[in-house]
């Protein structure tokens, strides 16, 4: 695709996404007025109910709505990449089995701290874990394997786990499991903007590398790609994006893989460079739609952001499945 | 010519069967929409209707009291150590959510085995407590090990105490495990001492400042909708609960947005599942910006759970009386199930 169908496209999204922003604002069940949004953030009342729900509820909803998308699409097309399949997500290296596994622990056994920190300690401990394996490791298939069986070896001890639960915690674990926005405080948004930020950053620093990793792994170490380091740094941001949205909103599914897949086939490109703006742009738009969505549905019928995200993207899925197998 | 005999024999057999199986006709039951009680010539009939299921009827004759009872819920539990019947109870599913000291003390002596989970039970286990009948809750609709339980001679039975719409209903199925402990009369008695409690406590009208009941689990806000039998007794207590227009008798799941904004009056919040404040906050951090968490007084059951569970639908009159206490806004300190969360 030529380079300025693409800025042109770019520039769209970028119109778009305001758009989005204030058509998520405006989807609450509760009719706010503009002065209450610029008073919550310039001149706050902590007794004023219109501003705490801007200020707590609405903002964090919609700054983690961007954020995810963002951040699982970023992190499901360093995946797809570094695996060289449109079907790896953010999810293959068992980021959120460690994440779910210490939440259902936390959940289950009644130990009542902090969800989010709970998932961070998990999803950190896993990409961790992940980083040490892949160290030791020279192909990439054998890593996806073990990203696999970590995931399979968690799930086992996370029914175990449900098998003894009492019906409270069940439910909350599954609510957890069904993901959600809504559980950042204003006051936490702080340091997730900057580890995004850092992590959008990063990912910039890392075009280069992943577009010769498009021409496979033994071409680029011939063109003097450092493959270990290169794929250490992809497993870090990976860990980084896929651990902050699971710890701080649970699981969520497809984004991570449906969006890089939609970007590729949207901007006909292998460059990483228009991958990563598309991808940031799509998956923001993607998940402030698919939660304004929710919010308006949210009167009538109480559906969670998972459901409707593997609505939307398992047919997404299956389409890209059949196109690859004919 | 034996074929006639052994014929004639069996014809005979079962008219005498049949005759004592007849019920009078009468059933015992008032209010309980799913259980009816029919005293026979030698026993009683036990019929149970399926809730969703019209054409499904479940008929059992009871001539004797049953010597081991594996019972899956905490409700069951709690009915039979109102009867005094504890010692029937050879299987229970978690010594974890027993309330009942004695019961707790038996299982300790290996009087009972634990089976663990309703649709995951070892059938081992339960043979091992030579169980004659099992009284499940279904809560998932149905009990899959019903069919192959039965081939082995042992008498499912199904309670759905829990799908009643009314308190008292609910209480009735006391009269289930009165049949099974050959405790009818005392069963009777206890119920009619309940029903006149109830009505005692009951309140005429709607006099408290406002009530919200539930908690946010995921995205939503539960609370119970406005035709269930929690907002009856809601009612019946004289809370006023600011959903009971609302329609269903489920649960409404309604987002943190509405809730905060309908929630501006609130003076009561009952049953956020947690016995402290600090505990609501650790596992949802925003419900500290529900207006009524810091400015209404908080109530819930969660300081024993188990107690609640066990004893609290064969005593809807002492349930009433704790709510009807707490709306009354007078001194809370002798409640039977209830505790103020701090």
């Amino acid at each position: 695709m030529k380079d300025w169908t693409l800025k042109w496209m770019f520039i769209c999204l970028l119109c778009f996404l305001p758009l989005a922003m204030y058509l998520h604002l405006i989807s609450g069940q509760i009719e706010l007025s503009f002065a209450s949004y610029l008073d919550s953030i310039l001149n706050f009342d902590s007794k004023n109910t219109s501003q705490v729900l801007v200020r707590e509820f609405r903002v964090p909803r919609l700054l983690m709505a961007m954020m995810a998308g963002a951040g699982l699409s970023l992190s499901g097309m360093f995946m797809q990449t570094l695996f060289k399949n449109p079907l790896a997500g953010p999810y293959v290296l068992g980021i959120n089995s460690g994440a779910s596994l210490l939440i259902a622990l936390s959940l289950m056994t009644g130990v009542h701290f902090f969800q989010s920190n709970f998932g961070l300690i998990g999803a950190f401990a896993a990409g961790l874990l992940m980083m040490l394996i892949a160290q030791r490791l020279k192909s990439q298939i054998t890593l996806l394997l073990v990203g696999l069986m970590f995931g399979s070896f968690t799930s086992a001890i996370v029914s175990i786990l449900e098998s003894f639960a009492g019906a409270e915690s069940l439910k909350s674990y599954t609510m957890w499991s069904m993901g959600s926005l809504q559980q950042v405080e204003f006051g936490q948004l702080g340091i997730i903007l900057v580890i995004f930020a850092l992590g959008i950053v990063a990912s910039f620093l890392l075009v280069k590398p992943l577009n010769m990793l498009v021409i496979g792994e033994k071409s680029a170490a011939l063109l003097g790609l450092p493959i270990k380091a290169t794929r250490m740094f992809v497993l870090l941001l990976t860990a980084l994006f896929a651990g902050l949205i699971t710890a701080f909103c649970g699981p969520i599914a497809f984004v991570g893989i449906a969006i890089p897949n939609l970007s590729r086939i949207l901007f006909q490109t292998t460059n990483h460079r228009y991958l990563i703006i598309g991808n940031i742009l799509i998956g923001a738009i993607f998940l402030l739609l698919t939660d304004a969505f929710i919010q308006v549905l949210e009167g009538h019928i109480s559906i969670p952001l998972n459901a409707l995200t593997s609505i939307i993207g398992a047919p997404f899925v299956v389409f890209l499945l059949i196109r690859k197998l004919r | 010519m034996v074929v006639l005999l052994l014929c004639l024999a069996s014809c005979s057999n079962q008219e005498k069967q049949s005759q004592q199986t007849k019920s009078t006709g009468v059933n015992i039951c008032r209010y309980s929409k799913y259980l009816g009680v029919f005293k026979t010539k030698n026993g009683y009939l036990i019929r149970i209707q399926h809730p969703d299921n019209q054409k499904k009827r479940f008929q059992f004759y009871v001539s004797n009291a049953a010597q081991h009872l594996a019972v899956l819920s905490s409700t069951h539990i709690g009915m039979l150590s109102a009867l005094n019947e504890e010692k029937r109870i050879a299987a229970i599913t978690d010594i974890r959510y027993v309330y009942s000291p004695l019961v707790k003390k038996r299982f300790k002596q290996k009087h009972m085995v634990a089976l663990q989970n309703e649709q995951t039970m070892s059938v081992d286990q339960l043979l091992r407590s030579k169980s004659e009948y099992v009284v499940y809750s279904a809560f998932s609709g149905s009990f899959s090990q019903e069919e192959r339980l039965e081939k082995l001679g042992i008498h499912c039975i199904p309670n759905f105490d829990w799908r009643e719409q009314t308190a008292l209903g609910r209480a009735e199925w006391l009269l289930l495990f009165g049949v099974l402990s050959a405790k009818v009369p005392e069963a009777v008695e206890l119920f009619k001492s309940i029903e006149i409690a109830y009505e005692r406590a009951k309140k005429e009208n709607v006099n408290s400042k406002e009530m919200i009941s539930g908690n946010v689990t995921g995205d939503f806000w539960y609370a119970p909708a406005g035709q269930s039998f929690m907002s009856e007794l809601f009612k019946n207590s004289g809370l006023n609960y600011i959903y009971h227009g609302t329609k269903g008798t489920g649960s409404l799941a309604y987002s943190m947005e509405k809730v905060m904004k309908d929630g501006s009056n609130v003076k009561i919040w009952l049953n956020p599942g947690f016995s402290s404040k600090n505990e609501i906050v650790q596992v949802n951090p925003k419900a500290k910006y529900m207006p009524f968490f810091k400015e209404a007084r908080i109530f819930c059951y969660t300081h024993d759970g188990n107690k609640f569970w066990e004893m609290s639908t064969l005593r809807p009159d002492w349930l009433l009386e704790d709510l009807a206490q707490i709306a009354a806004g007078k001194t809370t300190k002798n409640l039977h199930f209830y505790k103020e969360v701090k």
